[in-house]
């Protein structure tokens, strides 16, 4: 199941340098960064995990850092609204703040960074709302069928709408019990679906006129 | 409630809250597209009745001032050139004054040919448009029309030149008709994203109250805001009035 969806980041990352010249003028420009940084961080953590064994958080503790500023600066480009871009600048410092409050508080070796994986992704669940408002009122809404930045933006939406629960399940509540492989499956397939819209972004996109 | 309950809450949850999601957010996004197709639909038909009306007035304006050169201006030099013709009979010596008269004539119906081919404004840009009427006004001497053309001319699509044109024309025939002005002075100013136009007399003015003025305002407003412009028309009573459109290139 790993293997399969490490297979997915990598076709999703060469169809996104495929697809480069298509976006290379707008802020989506930063997108094959996010998707080869992800690539490397999952591939870094299993190296870690099966060769030197657990614990492999630093990494991801790192690399989510960047995951989620990398997409808030994409949100706060697309979208035109002043009013919605002072949110997400917002939205940017509170995440900033618990992410260094993490840092202080939190074994970063040992442990994943939970409170600021939280705000960080609920924040961008926040910047991913304000963009639907920002299209439903704009006439972007006639062609967004061929916009890249929707199609990942609802594998993103529904990536975190799924995945914020489980991860509260896992951190509050888990015990190493095989019920909670049943968790896994759903993360999994999860990804899986964040990652086929991704793909369906970069295969019908158009370039912006 | 234990770990195994939450999960199974979780499990089947999850999937039911994304399938909603996907079902409400691709709906929401739908209606809004179609909304937005009806709407432009909508503002097409509203351009498209606007622009055969601005079509149709600007040859009935041209139809009537037609008639108004055919009867005041060449109809003159012909009643003139005949009664030169026929005091030539017994004083040949002014066959040239005749001769200059309908020659006066050949150059005013050269000038009105212009005016009558229906695909005159198809073929003219709009400062060419603009300066043929105040060339005109000036020739007809109904008022000392003056046209100043600033920064470099932009084409505009034909459809929207029509619609600025029939803006400017009912100007100019409200000022001819009702102001009693004596001066016209037209600005056409191109800028990089605005093509700004003014025109104002030194007529009488009106009262912004007055009906039949805010029925034709009114009229002018909303062929402005179908081409995507903003139109301002200040008049002050016994000092002229004035119009001020903004036509956005973009």
């Amino acid at each position: 199941m790993q293997y399969a969806h490490m297979a997915l980041y990598a076709i999703v990352f060469i169809i996104s340098i495929v697809k480069f010249p298509l976006y290379k003028d707008s802020a989506l420009r930063v997108l094959p960064i996010i998707l080869l940084f992800t690539l490397l961080a999952e591939a870094l953590g299993m190296y870690i995990k099966y060769i030197f064994g657990p614990p492999n958080a630093i990494i991801y503790n790192i690399y989510y850092f960047f995951y989620f500023s990398f997409f808030y600066y994409i949100f706060l480009k697309i979208i035109d609204e002043r009013k919605f871009k002072t949110l997400i600048k917002l939205g940017i410092a509170v995440y900033w703040l618990f992410y260094a409050g993490d840092w202080i508080l939190t074994d970063f070796i040992n442990r994943g960074f939970i409170i600021s994986y939280m705000a960080g992704a609920g924040i961008l669940v926040f910047c991913i709302i304000l963009y639907y408002v920002n299209i439903l009122q704009s006439s972007r809404v006639l062609v967004i069928k061929n916009d890249l930045l929707f199609w990942v933006s609802v594998g993103l939406f529904l990536f975190y709408i799924g995945y914020i629960p489980i991860k509260i399940i896992r951190t509050w509540f888990y015990k190493p019990d095989s019920f909670f492989e049943i968790l896994l499956v759903i993360q999994f397939s999860l990804i899986i679906i964040m990652y086929l819209f991704f793909l369906t972004g970069f295969l019908w996109m158009k370039k912006k006129s | 409630m234990d770990e195994k309950e939450i999960i199974i809450i979780a499990a089947i949850a999850i999937p039911i809250t994304l399938v909603i999601i996907v079902i409400v957010l691709f709906s929401v996004f739908s209606r809004r597209k179609n909304r937005l197709l009806q709407e432009q639909e909508k503002a097409k038909k509203a351009f498209d009745r606007e622009l055969a009306e601005s079509q149709i007035e600007i040859r009935e304006e041209t139809l009537r001032n037609i008639s108004w050169e055919l009867h005041d201006n060449i109809g003159q030099l012909m009643t003139l050139a005949k009664i030169q013709a026929q005091m030539a009979q017994e004083r040949p010596e002014m066959l040239n004054e005749v001769s200059e008269t309908i020659g006066n004539g050949i150059d005013e119906l050269r000038a009105l040919s212009k005016l009558i081919n229906p695909e005159a404004l198809k073929s003219l840009s709009l400062q060419e448009a603009v300066s043929l009427e105040i060339e005109r006004f000036n020739r007809l001497k109904f008022i000392a029309a003056e046209l100043k053309v600033q920064g470099t001319v932009r084409p505009i699509e034909s459809n929207t030149q029509i619609i600025l044109f029939r803006i400017l024309q009912e100007f100019f025939s409200n000022t001819i008709k009702h102001s009693r002005a004596s001066t016209l002075k037209v600005v056409l100013n191109y800028a990089d994203k605005y093509l700004i136009i003014s025109a104002e007399d030194n007529g009488v003015g009106f009262d912004k109250t007055d009906d039949f003025m805010g029925i034709g305002l009114k009229n002018m407003k909303t062929r402005a805001q179908l081409i995507n412009s903003t139109l301002k028309i200040n008049s002050v009573k016994e000092q002229g009035t004035a119009l001020h459109l903004k036509y956005n290139f973009v």
